[in-house]
């Protein structure tokens, strides 16, 4: 009777090395990629890096492209760093696990924080947007113009709250550069995400706010676009001045750049196969099409490009944010 | 109103009718599954109506949305697990009745009761879109905060013991929802370790909590006899127990109108909804103590709370381009990808899609009725799997559905941790429903009034900002009102309690 | 001490050992709600602990707890988990399966019962994977095979 038992408990492995074998072993990396590749994006699904990273991959699986299809995978948390530390420490390194990047935060918070992660554990191939700060104020504001802002909080010190995404993202950056720029003092409210920030500027519960370009031109009817923390006006909203315009001495470092990276680690001949593939992508007519229909500012990078602004950007924070780092410690 | 009568026939093409139907369909399915919560289905989808044209998508978007709020209540009724957070309320009457043989009963309650809240939602939205989005805009750091301590008052009334273990329950889970990053603040807390630096994240704690202690109970009870209950097919009981279920008239409404205004709140989400509705029924009825244990007046209320959020959380997404729920961020994402940008444009150049939308979310209710009452159908063979079987496969089901979140195994680790603990404590009369509440409650409770906090101390201080303003002192009262009746009624059943015992004694 | 004295002794020390880790919390802000919570929840449990100290209530015997089937399930799941990410998720939950019923179901252990229960896990895993792996491509944890 025990005999029987065992070879039954036999018949159930014999089962499942038969399974093993009719789905068959992984193959090697030669082909690449043989199957789908997953894609960590940091913040949470519906959000702008959700949606535009979803838009910017959706031709991956045609065959001049990629040939398989990207799998867009959401670890959100504290502003971004739970989803690269993740991406650094445990995602594989064989090309099937890439990650959106957005910048200045990753840079910013590599600064400030205990991270994983900085420019040089990242392998770039390709950037898609190019996001820009603008600095909003609510419908029936008194504000009509930077200049009005800035002479208010003169006036009243800290009395101004600006809303943002978080904690050192592009907004938050935006916010210093202003405040060290014009000399003032403002009460920078971290939110949740760009969506909440957005919400309590229309609603008028915070007096002003940064905010991402797209979202704010599609809600333009619910609010006053004062500034954009750019070099240049943006072809969305030609009427709408940059800070230096108005006489506030703050350049691009806001601007959120977002764009694909490869872990440190990945085998050479992934890396030079995708930053080819990629912009290429990126700037394929029916992506350009969707990036435009939907409100979403594009730019296309090389990794060259991209790793050029990554050590531009890096530079430049360090400065920006010395003294905090300083507190930090 | 008008331009939705003459949009209507538009949602009724053949194309669309199929992809509403199969939509709802998988909806159910999907809903069903533990961790596939509405807004994991809809991203899921969102890739599929890249190539399909907007209208047709948009249905695709909305039957799934609708079926899979409904779906998760199959689970929490057949084998109790909440599919999703908003069905925790379901499964506290539904599974019972299920356990005593009426799972179809139930499940028809489910649905019947969903429809019923649903049109009531669609209702509020197509008729009061702007004065619902107005009172939606309303909603601050100070109110939201609020919100979240009257979900708190909740906590207590959840459990069918002990009011202190409820409360006590509801801390713990407050503070599970402290760990990892602080959201505003970017500080780390209670990393004990390394799994924990993403936080505790709702679904896999949900999973953790109701799932794993029912994996483990299943097992001590299959040494036992199998139960006398005889798990068949009720026949016949279709027309009857619609005519019951309408008869409920207190429950739905108060169902449906506590999940309308719920949902019109951004940020609360539905998740709350089904608690707090069928909390003021339990309070409110005659013998709250058939509360919990098979009473399908719980069914009822939860559901209709639930369906009834549908509609109305579009709201401050369709006119102010403000998803208020995660779901509705989602299916922002297949808005956009058409080039409908949400806001007053959408009614004016884009009606027509829009309308479709709308129009098609109505029949979706319609035909999540109908569909799951049909599969309703063969729900006593779920109810036959033996323990053994069922602890088996709902154990590979919570693990598949707590890594499909976010593709974490961390989180499969900390699923399983907290749902030992969830087994130890519900030995010793704890339940999981406050603690997800907690889980739930915490993050908007304490990132709100950090904002408020903020906020005030550069204007009016903390004291007025959170105090004045009708809407605050309006949520306040409630609060004080919910708090108050529950020591009232706690107080009147132990004076019955002791009233019982002395009779007992002086008989004896 | 009856049994919701000692649940409330043990959750007024368990707030007690969680206060003392708050002094890690760097942000004196971050650390104001939970602090909150932890007073609130220690004030409860000692409520509680009075409450069962001074007003004793009845308790019902307990049935035997069954220790060896339930830890039996505990160790199997770790074991499964501990598989996860090395065979991969379809076939872990198979052999998980088959692991459950023939263990703990080993009185009912007949050839016909184990093929029949290797069928259902089969067809299971199998519609999970067809429905999620190659219709929605959800993600599960990968392993040698898939």
């Amino acid at each position: 009777m025990k005999g029987k038992r065992f070879l039954t408990r036999l018949a159930a492995v014999a089962l499942a090395v038969a399974l093993m074998l009719a789905f068959g072993l992984p193959a090697m990396a030669e082909n690449y990629p043989d199957k789908p590749v997953s894609m960590i994006v940091t913040y949470s699904p519906g959000g702008a890096t959700d949606f535009q990273a979803r838009l910017v991959t959706m031709l991956a699986s045609n065959d001049n492209y990629l040939g398989q299809p990207i799998v867009i995978i959401n670890k959100p948390g504290a502003g971004g760093q739970v989803g690269w530390n993740w991406f650094i420490e445990k995602g594989s390194k064989d090309g099937y696990t890439l990650a959106t990047y957005n910048v200045p935060h990753f840079i910013a918070q590599s600064i400030v924080y205990p991270t994983k992660y900085d420019i040089n554990t990242f392998e770039p191939v390709g950037n898609w947007g190019a996001d820009p700060a603008v600095l909003i104020v609510p419908k029936d504001s008194p504000f009509n113009s930077v200049k009005d802002l800035v002479a208010y909080a003169k006036q009243n010190p800290g009395k101004i709250t600006l809303s943002g995404a978080g904690m050192y993202v592009g907004h938050h950056i935006a916010a210093l550069q202003l405040m060290k720029a014009a000399g003032v003092k403002l009460t920078y409210i971290p939110e949740k995400g760009g969506v909440p920030a957005m919400q309590s500027v229309i609603s008028g519960k915070v007096k002003a706010g940064f905010n991402n370009l797209s979202d704010s031109f599609r809600n333009q009817d619910r609010l006053k676009i004062l500034a954009i923390a750019d070099l240049e006006r943006h072809e969305f909203l030609p009427k709408v001045p940059t800070l230096k315009e108005e006489g506030i001495d703050v350049d691009n470092s806001s601007v959120n750049y977002r764009g694909v990276v490869l872990p440190k680690g990945a085998p050479p001949a992934v890396i030079a196969k995708l930053s080819e593939v990629f912009p290429k992508m990126f700037a394929d007519k029916k992506v350009k099409a969707k990036m435009k229909a939907s409100g979403s500012p594009e730019k296309v990078m090389t990794r060259d490009q991209v790793i050029k602004m990554f050590k531009e950007r890096q530079v430049y924070l360090e400065g920006l944010l010395a003294e905090l780092k300083k507190k930090k410690k | 109103m008008v331009d939705f009568i003459t949009y209507f026939p538009q949602a009724l093409t053949p194309i669309n009718l199929l992809v509403l139907v199969l939509g709802v369909i998988g909806g159910l399915f999907l809903g069903a599954t533990p961790g596939l919560s509405p807004t994991m289905a809809v991203a899921l989808l969102v890739p599929f109506t890249f190539h399909m044209e907007p209208a047709t998508g948009l249905v695709l978007l909305g039957a799934v949305y609708t079926a899979t709020v409904a779906g998760g209540a199959i689970s929490a009724i057949l084998i109790n697990i909440p599919g999703a957070p908003a069905n925790i309320a379901t499964l506290l009457d539904g599974h019972p009745m299920a356990k005593q043989g009426q799972a179809q009963k139930a499940l028809y309650y489910c649905f019947i009761s969903s429809l019923v809240g649903g049109l009531f939602g669609m209702a509020m939205m197509i008729f009061f879109t702007p004065p619902l989005a107005e009172i939606s805009m309303e909603f601050g750091p100070s109110e939201m905060f609020w919100i979240a301590v009257f979900g708190i008052s909740v906590m207590a009334g959840l459990t069918s013991g002990s009011v202190l273990k409820g409360l006590i329950g509801g801390m713990f889970g407050l503070l599970v929802s402290v760990i990892g990053y602080s959201p505003m603040l970017a500080t780390p807390r209670f990393v004990f370790h390394d799994v924990l630096t993403g936080g505790v994240a709702i679904v896999p704690a949900l999973i953790g909590l109701f799932a794993i202690p029912q994996v483990f109970s299943l097992m001590e009870s299959s040494q036992k006899v199998a139960s006398d209950v005889e798990f068949k097919p009720q026949k016949g009981i279709l027309m009857k127990t619609i005519k019951e279920n309408l008869r409920h008239v207190k429950a739905l409404s108060i169902g449906s109108v506590v999940g309308s205004i719920i949902g019109v709140i951004p940020g609360a989400g539905g998740q709350v909804a089904g608690l707090i509705a069928y909390d003021q029924v339990r309070k409110f009825s005659k013998n709250p103590q058939s509360f919990g244990t098979g009473n399908p007046e719980g069914v009822a209320v939860a559901e209709s709370a639930n369906n009834a959020m549908v509609g109305p959380s579009l709201i401050p997404l369709l006119t102010l381009s403000v998803p208020g729920s995660p779901t509705a961020a989602v299916l922002l994402g297949g808005l956009l990808i058409h080039g409908l940008f949400p806001g007053p444009d959408l009614f004016r150049e884009h009606a027509a899609v829009t309308y479709t939308f709308i129009a098609s979310l109505v029949l979706a209710q319609i035909a999540m009725c109908v569909f799951g009452i049909l599969m309703s159908r063969y729900s006593h063979s779920v109810m036959k799997v033996p323990d053994l079987e069922m602890a088996a496969a709902v154990t590979v089901l919570a693990i598949f559905g707590t890594y499909s979140v976010q593709n974490s195994f961390d989180d499969v680790v900390v699923m399983f941790a907290l749902g030992t603990i969830m087994y130890i404590g519900r030995k010793v009369g704890f339940s999981a429903a406050p603690v997800v509440l907690g889980i739930i409650l915490g993050a908007i409770a304490e990132d709100n009034f950090l904002k408020g906090k903020l906020i005030a101390d550069t204007d009016v201080g903390v004291m007025v900002y959170f105090f004045t303003g009708s809407l605050n002192l309006i949520i306040i009262a409630l609060c004080a009102a919910s708090v108050g009746y529950s020591v009232f009624s706690e107080v009147r059943q132990y004076k019955k309690a002791k009233a019982r015992a002395r009779a007992k004694e002086a008989g004896s | 001490m009856n049994r919701d004295a000692i649940v409330g002794l043990v959750c007024l020390v368990l707030s007690a050992v969680l206060y003392a880790t708050l002094g890690h919390i760097e942000e004196p802000r971050a650390a104001a709600f939970p602090r909150t919570i932890i007073i609130a929840m220690g004030f409860l449990s000692a409520l509680m602990l009075l409450q069962h100290l001074l007003f004793p209530k009845p308790q019902a015997k307990q049935a035997p707890f069954p220790l060896l089937r339930v830890g039996g399930l505990f160790v199997i799941i770790i074991v499964y988990l501990a598989m996860l990410e090395v065979v991969g998720f379809y076939l872990a939950s198979f052999l998980f399966f088959m692991a459950v019923v023939c263990i703990m179901g080993f009185k009912r252990l007949t050839t016909k019962q184990v093929l029949s229960w290797a069928l259902g896990a089969v067809v299971f895993t199998g519609v999970l994977f067809v429905l999620f792996k190659v219709l929605l491509e959800v993600q599960t944890p990968r392993g040698l095979l898939i």
